[in-house]
């Protein structure tokens, strides 16, 4: 895999998961993203390389383009006087990259569990069924559904980046 | 930003092990508090079906196949959002500047714009390109490739040495060459030794056909950014006004367009002196020459190194001090009508290589100013 898929890799995901958030649909989400990686590659050679140069460009691009979008959705006016921009926005958009690189991390992380221990993972901590439940639609024991769960809550924290740690613990208690 | 969410991340940990003090509980719940989006991210991520709907998102996204996109000729993606790309920006407009800035200039100029046209002509962002002055005072123009003419001027360098063979080489003086770059102009230079310098719109860089054995010295105006070619027998260094930085081999950035000279450090390390003061700066550290005093503190590399990376980034400054970085940058002229505010302070950063309408464009969202074109002046005005 080339740097330059390596770093498509990295970002694309979380990017389309940050638009869809602004537009609303996901095939939207997805050619913005790839328009601003086509637009990245092509320009990269002029640029600093630095991780966070890389990861700020990407996210201020697709951002923008989102606006653009939306402009040209004939919501301008509502949005825009929705959204003014000034500090807080900043800060909310700050929020929201985190709210998506928290989410896609998650995501990859039970993507990696076993397949038994993914599902009974998902069913117990989203879609917030009790072991019982759990133990009813699969015909398996509480006490692997129990092992399970810890299982897979093992493996979360272990693999989560430390700095995503506090708030996932806040959120799945 | 970043180093505050860490800080509320940090406490709710405390939190839920029940060390917080009260002090920091407090903290948390102004955090909460202050913003109601804060509170939104947090039950966001608690409401578990959202989660669902989120990591669901992910599943579907088929990573493979936008790859291979890509990988394609752009044509194959939709055009339609292709050229706002190109322009990626943020504008935050910050309230409550502060400064009485006086500005008396051009106070007349509102009575003289009544009939100007709307923006329609367009300026094209600098061009690579510059002006080479010889030691024996013939202009060279250099244009477009900023990677073939490192060896023009190494050529040209030696074709000027030739000439003066026959004069012993221990009397042979120090002879000049100089670079000028003008407004609406970027370039790239390599020098003999191997050092790299990008060197800003309206700036000028003094330099020796050759290097002396025991150093190697240059002079600049107005904006460089230096990667000195290593050399430890051979420091190297750069004089503007009366700074002097001395390097041995390492990256750095000199703003001299002001009365200031201001120097900030990527990596490596350089000692900045003015008249017998010195100091040495750390990699992320600056100096700055202001008057006789100088001075050194923690630098915005982000900020201080953004034209480098090709983006502006202003950070608090007035629309005077905007203004006077596009007028290098797309070599034109501003104007402002009496009634703008001129202490008003935006911040935000954008792509270098747009042309001007598209900046333009961008700062008609923030601020409540509107750009008209009278010849090659720009007449700011409020909406």
């Amino acid at each position: 895999m080339g740097p330059e898929e390596k770093l498509f890799r990295l970002y694309y995901k979380s990017l389309c998961h940050f638009a869809w958030k602004f537009v609303g649909e996901s095939s939207i989400a997805e050619d913005l993203v790839q328009e601003a990686f086509i637009t990245f590659f092509k320009e990269r050679q002029r640029m600093d390389e630095s991780e966070s140069f890389v990861r700020n460009y990407l996210y201020t691009a697709v951002r923008f383009s989102c606006l653009k979008h939306i402009r040209h959705e004939k919501v301008k006016e509502k949005y825009w006087t929705r959204v003014k921009f000034n500090e807080e926005d900043e800060h909310s958009v700050e929020l929201s990259m985190i709210h998506t690189e928290v989410l896609n991390e998650v995501y990859r992380i039970i993507a990696e569990m076993p397949t038994s221990c993914q599902q009974i993972f998902k069913m117990g901590y989203f879609e917030g069924l009790s072991n019982l439940e759990i133990t009813e639609r699969l015909q398996i024991s509480v006490n692997t559904v129990k092992t399970q769960k810890q299982r897979g809550m093992k493996i979360l924290l272990e693999k989560l980046h430390p700095e995503f740690l506090p708030i996932i613990i806040f959120l799945l208690k | 930003m970043k180093a505050n969410t860490n800080y509320v991340a940090r406490l709710i940990y405390k939190i839920l092990r029940g060390q917080e003090t009260a002090t920091e509980r407090d903290a948390v719940e102004q955090w909460r508090k202050s913003d109601q989006r804060n509170d939104d991210l947090l039950e966001s991520f608690r409401d578990a079906k959202n989660i669902e709907g989120d990591l669901n998102f992910f599943a579907n996204l088929d990573e493979d196949e936008a790859w291979g996109n890509i990988q394609q000729t752009p044509k194959k993606i939709k055009k339609n959002y292709g050229l706002f790309l190109r322009v990626a920006a943020i504008f935050i407009v910050l309230l409550g500047a502060s400064l009485f800035y006086l500005f008396q200039q051009d106070g007349e100029v509102s009575d003289k714009v009544a009939s100007t046209t709307p923006v329609k002509k367009d300026i094209s962002p600098a061009q690579p390109g510059a002006l080479l002055v010889l030691a024996d005072g013939s202009v060279l123009p250099l244009e477009k490739s900023n990677k073939t003419v490192d060896q023009k001027i190494v050529a040209l360098a030696n074709k000027d040495n030739g000439k003066n063979m026959d004069i012993p080489v221990k009397e042979a003086p120090l002879q000049f060459n100089t670079l000028v770059v003008p407004k609406g102009n970027f370039y790239k230079l390599t020098l003999e030794d191997g050092t790299h310098v990008w060197i800003n719109a309206n700036s000028q860089l003094k330099f020796p056909i050759k290097f002396k054995d025991n150093e190697r010295r240059v002079y600049l105006e107005g904006e460089a950014y230096f990667e000195v070619a290593h050399e430890s027998g051979r420091p190297f260094f750069v004089e503007s006004r009366e700074n002097e930085v001395k390097v041995l081999g390492t990256h750095f950035n000199i703003n001299a367009y002001n009365s200031n000279v201001r120097t900030t450090l990527s990596s490596g390390s350089v000692q900045v002196s003015h008249s017998g003061n010195v100091v040495v700066l750390e990699p992320g550290e600056y100096a700055n020459l202001v008057g006789e005093q100088l001075r050194k503190g923690k630098a915005d590399l982000e900020h201080d190194l953004s034209w480098h990376n090709n983006q502006f980034y202003f950070k608090k400054e007035t629309i005077v001090e905007i203004a006077s970085t596009l007028s290098k940058w797309y070599n034109i002229q501003v104007k402002f009508k009496k009634d703008v505010a001129l202490d008003k302070v935006y911040t935000g950063n954008f792509k270098r290589d747009v042309k001007l309408s598209e900046v333009l464009e961008m700062l008609t969202y923030v601020c409540d100013l509107k750009f008209e074109f009278q010849g090659k002046e720009l007449i700011v005005e409020n909406k």
